[in-house]
């Protein structure tokens, strides 16, 4: 990943938090990575523990970053969720899966879109 | 939270119940449907999850496993999207669900939440009533054919925010009036009678195929007017009894034809000369009724029947000989009806002239014989009773200021010839004149000594083939019964010789 | 074994060789030494082709010859070489007669006149009936009818001379082993009873094209003269007509009564001053020869009842379809087509195509 990229990645994935965070959401991890894949934030929302994937973007061509998950990378999003759940003994509780799209606009403040219990499935 | 919705499956014409087990709980978020679904089932996924978000409903961030009970019986089709989606909103708690027992629910949904038509319905429901089923809560296109169930209530639905103000008792159940069945008389797109101009021995052979349901050929050049003649059939055919009118219904409704309510007039089916031998009797993937089913208790018109593929044309005889085909599937065996009466039309010899006053053909008799015999089996030929040979018409028939006889008058003699013929065959099992077979001839069929002189005069002068005894008779038979006759008469023998043209060895013979 | 003489053995094992046509032959005669001869030394024929000599050599056995023979017998055909007392002495006179015949039947039945009667194979009903009346009133005053075989007129002819009880005879453009056209097999076997099937063309030659306007020449050259009904100008019966002229047998031409037939070529022939005969007694009296009274015009039954004799009647007047006999006797269809039945079984109206009713002819 390129410099430029890897900051971007980084300063949405700290919006994102930041903005979880406003909404009354504890953040318990961050770049939760294992061999199959990688989730950006892990959250606990009331009771449920919810697994974000943070998309950031500089150009409004590609759409919001939701519509840009490949079933290839949903895939391993559920694969590493069910690992992490497994390891947490967090089968039987209310999990979920959300998406913040951020894009970082020239000028302004930064656009945060955020999708509650995103369809991502194995 | 687990929540039972009941539902229906369709197999051939033939319905079972069916019941959607939604279990809402915590765990990975995701939705599993199970029960032997096929890719349309599975798809409802898609379309509930939209449907609900977008109709304003939370969609729960849980796992959602659906069983369609029982699990061993293939489930098809996009109905079980609405009771997927009841069961979803009463499993977590968003609608209250009374969970009777008594009560299906079928549906497509769009992905706004609307709820769409879909096929079998009739079938289906008629199914379920009779497992003790009281109410359906069916697609508002759908409501039409469902109304004529007695004893089941229908409550139509549009969309899923109406199907919840009922659950939640905020918005009164109107169920759907019962229907009431009427033939339909006057039907659009046909021709009556009195339209088509001369053509008197077509006209009259029309009418006698009608009244005893007997196969007709119609042979005759192009612009010889076959194809009017076939159209106007429909018109000269007694109404639809209920009885008839579900049968075809059920027919219709599972192979999505249906637009609107119940099927009011006899069904007329004219399929292209390519059509494939599946489209014809029935079968494909999806095992879906053909042709021939969908002309059930109707017509089927084969134009230029020779142009029609050998295959197609060999798998006819099953339906005809027996009234119902039989199509197989993955892992079973459906059967559909398909009782109808068969008008075909083709030209006399290849280039389409033989027997035209313009002299036009120039073909040779070896290949008049040729053409017909090689595309007509035998077998074939034995389920048509009658020929007529059509010419084409005049210019002073055409001129001509004399009209024919209404279509209605004409019907009415068949009506009545088909209600002598409903009494004389109570106890033999069958309807009409053109089921009689072995012995039932004897019994009703009776010659004298000079009817039976006259047939076999008839065999020897006019050199007919073997095979046009028994069609004889049987349209004898009709024409007696079109005559009010109880028995047959030498003038009804004499009139039924006339319409076995194709079995007259002048066709392509000698001088 | 055959009932061929020694000498007309050899003959046929010449004939037969493919290619061996009258002139060989006459060259083969004017050398002057005996068939036997020729026979035992069939290398000595130097005017043939080397191929012709060699096809002879391996052929020339009597044993073979005679299994040959009697393997056409087998199939009920006879040899009848020119040398033969069955060869029609008429055909020994044209200009290239065939050499050798192959015949069903036999020969023998022919009577003193024999007379072609030829015409097109599109003939009108009208037409053929005709020709079908005169061939039946001149083969019952004794004349042979000599034709080909083929559709329309020619069958109406043979068929008119046997429904006589006469004698007829029918030359083939193929072998004689099958019928041509095979729609008339049974006529071919019935003239093949009482009368004969004959063709130049050795059994198992089919029939092409240019076969018929050859056998043609038959026709006329064992003929005393032919007859020539409906045809075009261009057409085999033109060609028949034609060898007639030239080998000076009397032609007649039967003139068309009514416009839709074909009337060319008999009109064509009567402007170049050929006779013309409307009936078999024109014909019969230009031979001397005394005709029987004129065969009755069959008469209806008496036994038709009022409507019968009504749709009997239309149909004098011409063919009709169903729907015309309907309108002009104003009755329904369902009664003129029973009416029709019984007329049919009455032998007095027959069906045509396109629903069509003509008198029975």
């Amino acid at each position: 990943m390129t410099r430029e990229r890897k900051n971007t990645g980084d300063l949405g994935e700290a919006l994102a938090a930041r903005y979880l965070e406003s909404r009354g959401m504890r953040i318990l991890e961050r770049k939760y990575t294992i061999r199959g894949g990688e989730i950006d934030l892990i959250a606990k929302d009331g009771a449920y523990t919810v697994f974000v994937e943070v998309k950031t973007r500089r150009s409004a061509a590609y759409g919001t970053g939701a519509e840009s998950i490949t079933p290839r990378k949903m895939a391993a999003l559920w694969r590493t969720a069910e690992q992490y759940a497994q390891k947490h003994q967090l089968l039987d509780a209310p999990m979920r899966f959300d998406v913040v799209d951020i894009f970082l606009q020239r000028n302004g403040n930064p656009e945060i879109t955020y999708i509650k219990n995103a369809d991502i499935h194995a | 939270m687990l929540a039972k919705v009941g539902s229906c499956g369709l197999m051939g014409l033939g319905g079972f119940h069916v019941d959607v087990e939604v279990d809402v709980s915590s765990g990975m978020p995701c939705m599993e449907i199970v029960g032997l679904a096929d890719t349309a089932v599975k798809e409802s996924r898609e379309r509930v999850r939209s449907a609900l978000k977008n109709a304003g409903f939370a969609y729960p961030a849980s796992r959602i496993i659906i069983n369609l009970a029982p699990a061993d019986l293939r489930k098809e089709g996009p109905i079980y999207d609405l009771p997927i989606a009841v069961g979803i909103l009463a499993a977590s708690g968003q609608v209250p669900f009374s969970g009777r027992r008594d009560t299906v629910f079928l549906g497509e949904l769009s992905l706004d939440g609307e709820i769409r038509g879909v096929h079998g319905v009739l079938p289906m429901l008629i199914d379920a009533r009779s497992r003790g089923m009281r109410r359906a809560v069916v697609p508002e296109e759908n409501a039409g054919e469902a109304a004529y169930i007695e004893g089941l209530q229908i409550l139509p639905v549009r969309n899923l925010s109406e199907l919840a103000s009922y659950m939640r008792g905020e918005k009164e159940m109107v169920y759907c009036q019962p229907g009431k069945f009427a033939a339909r008389r006057e039907s659009s797109g046909d021709i009556d009678f009195k339209y088509i101009k001369g053509q008197d021995a077509a006209k009259r052979a029309m009418e006698i195929a009608v009244a005893g349901s007997h196969n007709i050929f119609l042979i005759g050049p192009p612009g010889s007017g076959k194809t009017m003649l076939a159209r106007a059939v429909p018109t000269i055919m007694p109404l639809l009894t209920f009885a008839e009118a579900l049968e075809v219904t059920k027919v219709h409704s599972v192979s999505g034809e249906l637009r609107g309510g119940i099927v009011t007039e006899r069904p007329f089916r004219s399929p292209h000369h390519t059509a494939s031998t599946a489209s014809l009797i029935g079968g494909g993937a999806k095992a879906r009724p053909g042709e021939v089913s969908l002309a059930h208790q109707g017509v089927l018109f084969l134009d230029e029947l020779p142009e029609f593929r050998r295959e197609a044309l060999e798998a006819l005889r099953q339906p005809l000989e027996d009234g119902f085909v039989t199509v197989s599937r993955v892992n079973a065996r459906v059967e559909y009806p398909a009782r109808f009466m068969l008008v075909a039309s083709m030209n006399p010899c290849p280039c389409g002239y033989y027997g035209d006053p313009s002299g036009k053909c120039r073909c040779t008799p070896g290949q008049i014989r040729r053409y017909l015999s090689q595309r007509i089996s035998g077998p074939l030929l034995n389920r048509v009773d009658l020929h007529v040979e059509v010419a084409r018409p005049l210019y002073e028939d055409l001129i001509s200021a004399r009209e024919g006889e209404p279509s209605s008058a004409v019907r009415n003699r068949v009506e009545q010839a088909r209600e002598i013929q409903r009494e004389r065959y109570q106890k033999a099992g069958i309807l009409v004149n053109s089921q009689l077979r072995g012995g039932m001839f004897d019994e009703f069929c009776k010659l004298d000594a000079a009817c039976e002189l006259l047939l076999s005069s008839a065999f020897q002068s006019l050199n007919l083939s073997a095979r046009a005894y028994r069609r004889i008779l049987m349209v004898a038979r009709t024409i007696a019964d079109l005559a009010g006759s109880g028995e047959i008469r030498e003038e009804h023998v004499a009139e039924a010789v006339q319409y076995r043209s194709l079995d007259r060895k002048y066709w392509g013979g000698e001088v | 074994m055959s009932g061929l003489t020694h000498e007309e053995k050899i003959w046929y094992w010449l004939a037969s060789t493919p290619r061996l046509g009258f002139k060989h032959m006459v060259s083969i005669l004017e050398m002057q030494i005996s068939l036997e001869e020729i026979f035992a030394d069939p290398g000595s024929l130097s005017m043939l082709p080397e191929e012709m000599r060699e096809t002879l050599k391996s052929r020339a056995d009597m044993g073979r010859i005679e299994e040959e023979l009697f393997s056409l017998e087998k199939q009920g055909i006879h040899a009848v070489p020119m040398p033969s007392g069955e060869y029609p002495p008429l055909l020994r006179e044209i200009y290239r007669p065939p050499l050798i015949l192959y015949v069903k039947g036999s020969l023998l039945r022919v009577g003193e006149l024999p007379l072609g009667m030829v015409g097109t194979r599109l003939a009108s009903r009208e037409g053929m009936a005709r020709m079908k009346q005169i061939a039946r009133e001149l083969a019952d005053a004794g004349v042979t009818v000599v034709s080909g075989m083929a559709r329309g007129i020619d069958t109406a002819c043979h068929k008119g001379a046997l429904e006589a009880g006469g004698v007829t005879v029918a030359v083939l453009g193929c072998g004689v082993e099958r019928a041509y056209p095979s729609e008339n097999k049974r006529l071919y076997h019935a003239i093949a009873e009482t009368g004969a099937v004959i063709s130049e063309f050795p059994p198992g030659t089919p029939p092409f094209a240019g076969n018929f306007p050859v056998r043609n020449r038959i026709i006329s050259g064992m003929s005393r003269g032919i007859l020539v009904g409906e045809a075009n100008e261009a057409s085999g019966a033109h060609n028949t007509a034609r060898h007639a002229y030239e080998e000076n047998r009397d032609v007649f031409a039967v003139p068309a009564e009514k416009p839709e037939q074909t009337a060319e070529l008999p009109a064509l022939l009567m402007e170049n001053g050929s006779l013309s005969a409307r009936s078999a007694r024109e014909v019969l009296s230009y031979y001397g020869w005394a005709a029987e009274e004129p065969l009755q015009e069959e008469s209806p039954e008496p036994g038709l009842d009022f409507f019968e004799r009504e749709l009997y009647n239309l149909l004098l007047k011409g063919d009709m379809t169903m729907q015309q006999l309907a309108d002009r006797s104003g009755s329904a269809a369902a009664k003129v087509s029973l009416t029709l039945t019984k007329l049919e079984v009455k032998g007095l109206v027959e069906r045509l195509p396109g629903n069509r009713f003509g008198k029975k002819i």
